[in-house]
């Protein structure tokens, strides 16, 4: 027997155990390897419809949340609502209010149509300084 | 002198493309020679299993380092002797210079048939190796395992190839003489 001989046949038990070894080194790397390889255009071609599902089912989403958002009813009108007892009253008291000052302007032109106090218009006051 | 990995067609070029059938063969072929190897540094059986699997990671990282396929084996053998002689380092915390005897050491190829041992002397050669100081005994044990030459040696081991030529003079001559007071 050769020196190498004796030296490996020394160790052949062991064996198994490097085939376990050399089998776990191998997974690492078919594992790392993997994902490095740029994907077949199958691949890519599935995923892009894969992606175009999730994609339609997301817009489908966020267009229902923007439907509901559109259709509930504002919040702060609500609030307004709450206390509109309160604001009838003085609703009611500038309704009045408008309409004094309304009859008050109305009385003025009425007034200021029957009275002498504003001069009279030029094409009333001339044909009386011709005829004199 | 041809390398056992020399005569070999080994599918570096293949692992080197990412092919993980041709890291499983490299690493079939090499796994035990290896672990023979840090064995012979770190004498525990699952510290030893554990630097394979490191070897094994790093050469799968680095392979873009290498240079030359067909120093696949050199290669994978430097990477083992790193490992091991870092944990050998870490455990001993003290190198003892055992065998730094440089000088003159006489040429020559070993006598044909000069290691054929029969299977009863087999167990009489691992105490004579394993009684060998470590710096000696590893560059034998790179020596008998895969027949490199000491250019390769001088590689692996980060040491000049008069230092490789002197540490596998004096182990063989060790050896020898171990294996002869064993016999009388």
């Amino acid at each position: 027997m050769t020196p190498r001989e004796i030296l490996l046949q020394q160790h052949r038990k062991i064996e198994p155990r490097l085939d376990a070894v050399r089998r776990e080194v191998l997974a690492d790397l078919h594992r790392t390897e993997s994902p490095r390889r740029s994907p077949s255009p199958a691949a890519a071609r599935s995923w892009f419809g894969a992606g175009r599902w999730r994609f339609i089912a997301l817009a489908t989403a966020w267009l229902i949340v923007i439907l509901l958002q559109v259709d509930l009813p504002d919040p702060i009108p609500a609030l307004a609502h709450s206390d509109a007892a309160l604001s009838t009253r003085q609703l009611t008291l500038n309704v009045r209010e408008n309409r004094r000052q309304l009859f008050e302007s109305l009385d003025l032109s009425t007034r200021a149509a029957s009275g002498s106090d504003e001069p009279a218009p030029r094409s009333a006051v001339q044909p009386k300084l011709f005829n004199a | 002198m041809l390398a056992v990995a020399d005569i070999e067609q080994l599918p570096v070029a293949e692992a080197r493309a990412g092919d993980s059938q041709a890291w499983d063969a490299l690493f079939r072929r090499y796994q035990l020679p290896l672990y023979t190897y840090i064995y012979e540094w770190v004498r525990d059986e699952q510290t030893a299993l554990d630097l394979v699997q490191e070897v094994f990671i790093r050469a799968v990282r680095h392979l873009g380092t290498l240079r030359e396929d067909a120093k696949f084996g050199s290669w994978l053998f430097g990477i083992a002797h790193q490992q091991a002689a870092q944990y050998w380092r870490k455990r001993q915390r003290h190198l003892v210079a055992l065998d730094e005897v440089e000088g003159e050491v006489p040429d020559g190829p070993e006598e044909p048939g000069e290691w054929l041992l029969r299977q009863e002397d087999n167990t009489r050669f691992l105490q004579a190796l394993e009684r060998l100081p470590i710096l000696q005994r590893s560059v034998l044990v790179l020596h008998f395992m895969e027949e490199l030459s000491l250019e390769e040696i001088a590689g692996i081991t980060g040491v000049g190839i008069g230092t490789v030529k002197s540490r596998l003079f004096y182990a063989r001559q060790a050896l020898r003489r171990l294996l002869e007071e064993d016999k009388s």
